[in-house]
C-alpha cells in the first residue's frame, strides 16, 4: 500500500495521507460539483488503510478555506469511518480555521458534535 | 432600502437576451484586472470556442480597464471623505459581438482634450493608427500618467472599430466619461451604441446599491472566477473584508444550486447573480429559470426555512448531514439551501413567478 497524495486543484483540496506516520492533511478549497468522484477514492483508501493499519495513532488535520455542502457530507463520512473502524483512542482530529472565519469555525464545531472522537477546533490568525 | 428579490429579476430583464453580461460598479484598482479577465476567459471561451477571439477579448479588457485606472479620477466625497463610487465596468457578449462599456469620473477640464483624442483616433484608418502608435512609441512622449493616448490607440487598433464616447456633467469640476469599445469576430461588423443602455443599467445598480452583477452560464467553470472576484474585491474596510469571506461561503452554495438545479436553456444553465450593500452588510441574490414541476416543491421548502430560527436551522442541518451519508442519491441532500438560510442574518427572501413560458426563481440573502 502506498501513501495517498492528491495535488490541489482550483476546486479540490490537497490530500496527503502518510501511511507510515499516520498523519492526514486535507487543505485548501473543496468545491467540486461532483464530490463523489473526488472523495470516494479517498474513502476507499482509508478503508483499506484501516484494515491493515499497524499504527497506534492517526492524526487527521483539516485546514480548509472553503468547502461546499456536498464536500461536507463526504468529510463526515470520512470521519464516521474512523469513528467506527479505528481502535479506541487511536484517531485524533484537528480542525484549523482562521479566527475571523466564523463559518469555518462553526462547521468544525458542527462536525465535532457529530463525531465521538477527540476533536480540536483550532483558530489561527488570518 | 427593502430587500427585494425582484431587483435581481429587473437586472435580468435588462440583459436577458445576451449570453454573458458582467458588471462591476465601484472604485477601479489594479487587483481587479486579472479577475475580470479570468471571468471572460472561463465563460466566453466556452460559448464561442474561439481561442483567438478570447485572447483579443482579454487584451481589450485589460487595456480598457487599465486606461481607466491611469486616467480616471478618484473624488473624495464630503464630509465622509470616502471614495466616490462613480464608476462602472461592464462587458457583454452577444453572439459574435462583444461590448466593453465603462463609466468613470474625469475632470471637466479634461473633456476637450479627451474628446479631441478620440475624434482624431476615430478619423484614422487602420494603417494610420499603426503608424501613429509606432511614432508615439519612438518619440517617447509619455504623459505623467504614462499614456499619451497610447492605450486608446491600441484599443481602437485591436477592436477594429470606432470608439464611442459621451460625457455627462456632474456637480462641480467633474464629469462622467462613458466609453464603448465594440468588436466582433465578423470582419467589418459594426455594433449598436449601447451607451444609453449602459447608463440605464448603471442607474439601476445605483438605486439598488449593487456592486456586481453577472448574467450568463452557471457551470462550475464560471463559478470559481466569481468567487475569486467577490472574495478579493468587495471588502473595502476591515469589517467588509471579514464579511467578504462569509459571502464567499454563501455564494458557492447559491451558485452551485443554480448549476445543479436550474432549467437548461440552449445548453446552458442560464441565470443571474448580483451582490450589493444592505445596511452595513451585503446582500446576495440569484435568479434562474426552474422547471414548473419543481417550483411547488422548492416553494414549500423555502417557506419552511424562512420560518425557522438560527438554532432550528442548525439542528436541521445536523440531522440532514447525518442522514445524507446513508442516502442513495448523494447529489440530492438538500443541505445547500439549509446552509444558505443558516448563514443569512435575515430570513431569506424568494420569489417564484411565471416568466417566458416557465418559472423564474430569485433568492436573496443578507450576510
Amino acid at each position: 500500500m502506498q501513501s495517498l497524495e492528491i495535488k490541489a486543484s482550483t476546486e479540490t483540496p490537497e490530500v496527503k495521507f502518510n501511511k507510515d506516520t499516520g498523519v492526514l492533511h486535507i487543505s485548501g478549497r473543496s468545491l467540486p460539483e461532483d464530490a463523489f468522484s473526488f472523495y470516494q477514492p479517498i474513502i476507499d483508501w482509508v478503508q483499506a488503510f484501516l484494515k491493515i493499519n499497524p499504527l497506534q495513532k492517526v492524526e487527521l488535520n483539516f485546514d480548509l478555506d472553503y468547502f461546499n455542502s456536498s464536500s461536507g457530507r463526504y468529510l463526515l463520512e470520512l470521519l464516521s469511518i474512523f469513528e467506527s473502524k479505528s481502535k479506541p483512542g487511536m484517531a485524533q482530529i484537528k480542525w484549523y480555521a482562521e479566527e475571523d472565519d466564523e463559518l469555518m469555525v462553526e462547521k468544525g464545531n458542527e462536525l465535532k458534535s457529530l463525531i465521538k472522537l477527540p476533536f480540536e477546533v483550532i483558530t489561527t490568525e488570518g | 432600502m427593502e430587500l427585494n428579490p425582484a431587483s435581481a429579476f429587473r437586472v435580468y430583464l435588462e440583459v436577458k437576451d445576451v449570453q454573458l453580461s458582467f458588471s462591476y460598479r465601484g472604485p477601479f484598482h489594479d487587483g481587479l484586472t486579472d479577475r475580470i479577465v479570468d471571468i471572460s476567459e472561463n465563460t466566453i471561451a466556452d460559448h464561442m470556442g474561439q481561442r483567438k477571439m478570447n485572447r483579443k477579448v482579454s487584451f481589450l479588457l485589460v487595456e480598457c480597464f487599465q486606461n481607466i485606472i491611469k486616467h480616471g479620477e478618484q473624488i473624495k466625497r464630503e464630509p465622509k471623505d470616502e471614495l466616490l463610487d462613480d464608476g462602472m465596468f461592464t462587458f457583454r457578449s452577444e453572439g459574435d459581438s462583444y461590448f466593453i462599456n465603462s463609466i468613470n469620473v474625469v475632470r471637466k477640464d479634461q473633456i476637450d482634450d479627451l474628446q479631441a483624442t478620440v475624434d482624431m483616433i476615430n478619423s484614422k484608418t487602420k494603417a494610420e493608427l499603426k503608424e501613429m502608435y509606432r511614432a508615439q512609441l519612438v518619440s517617447n512622449e509619455l504623459s505623467e500618467k504614462g499614456g499619451a493616448g497610447l492605450g486608446l490607440i491600441e484599443i481602437a487598433r485591436k477592436s477594429g472599430n470606432r470608439l464611442e464616447v459621451e460625457f455627462e456633467a456632474l456637480e462641480g469640476d467633474y464629469a462622467l466619461f462613458h466609453q464603448q469599445v465594440f468588436f466582433s469576430s465578423v470582419e467589418g461588423k459594426t455594433g449598436e451604441n449601447q451607451i444609453p443602455r449602459t447608463k440605464a443599467l448603471y442607474r439601476q445598480l445605483e438605486e439598488s446599491d449593487l456592486m456586481m452583477t453577472y448574467k450568463g452560464d452557471f457551470s462550475q467553470k464560471s463559478i470559481l472566477p466569481l468567487l475569486n472576484i467577490v472574495e478579493s474585491n468587495i471588502g473595502q474596510s476591515k469589517h467588509e473584508a471579514y464579511l467578504a469571506k462569509k459571502v464567499g461561503h454563501v455564494l458557492i452554495e447559491m451558485l452551485q444550486n443554480i448549476s445543479k438545479h436550474a432549467k437548461c436553456t440552449n445548453g446552458a444553465k442560464d441565470g443571474i447573480f448580483t451582490i450589493g450593500r444592505y445596511k452595513d452588510r451585503f446582500f446576495v441574490q440569484t435568479g434562474n429559470r426552474v422547471e414548473e414541476k419543481d417550483a411547488a416543491n422548492l416553494e414549500g421548502k423555502l417557506h419552511e426555512l424562512q420560518k425557522m430560527k438560527y438554532e432550528e436551522l442548525a439542528i436541521l442541518h445536523r440531522e440532514k448531514i447525518k442522514e445524507s451519508i446513508y442516502l442513495e442519491d448523494k447529489t440530492k441532500t438538500g443541505l445547500g439551501l439549509i446552509q444558505i438560510a443558516k448563514a443569512s442574518t435575515e430570513a431569506p427572501c424568494f420569489q417564484i413567478a411565471p416568466f417566458d413560458g416557465g418559472m423564474f426563481y430569485t433568492l436573496s440573502v443578507v450576510v
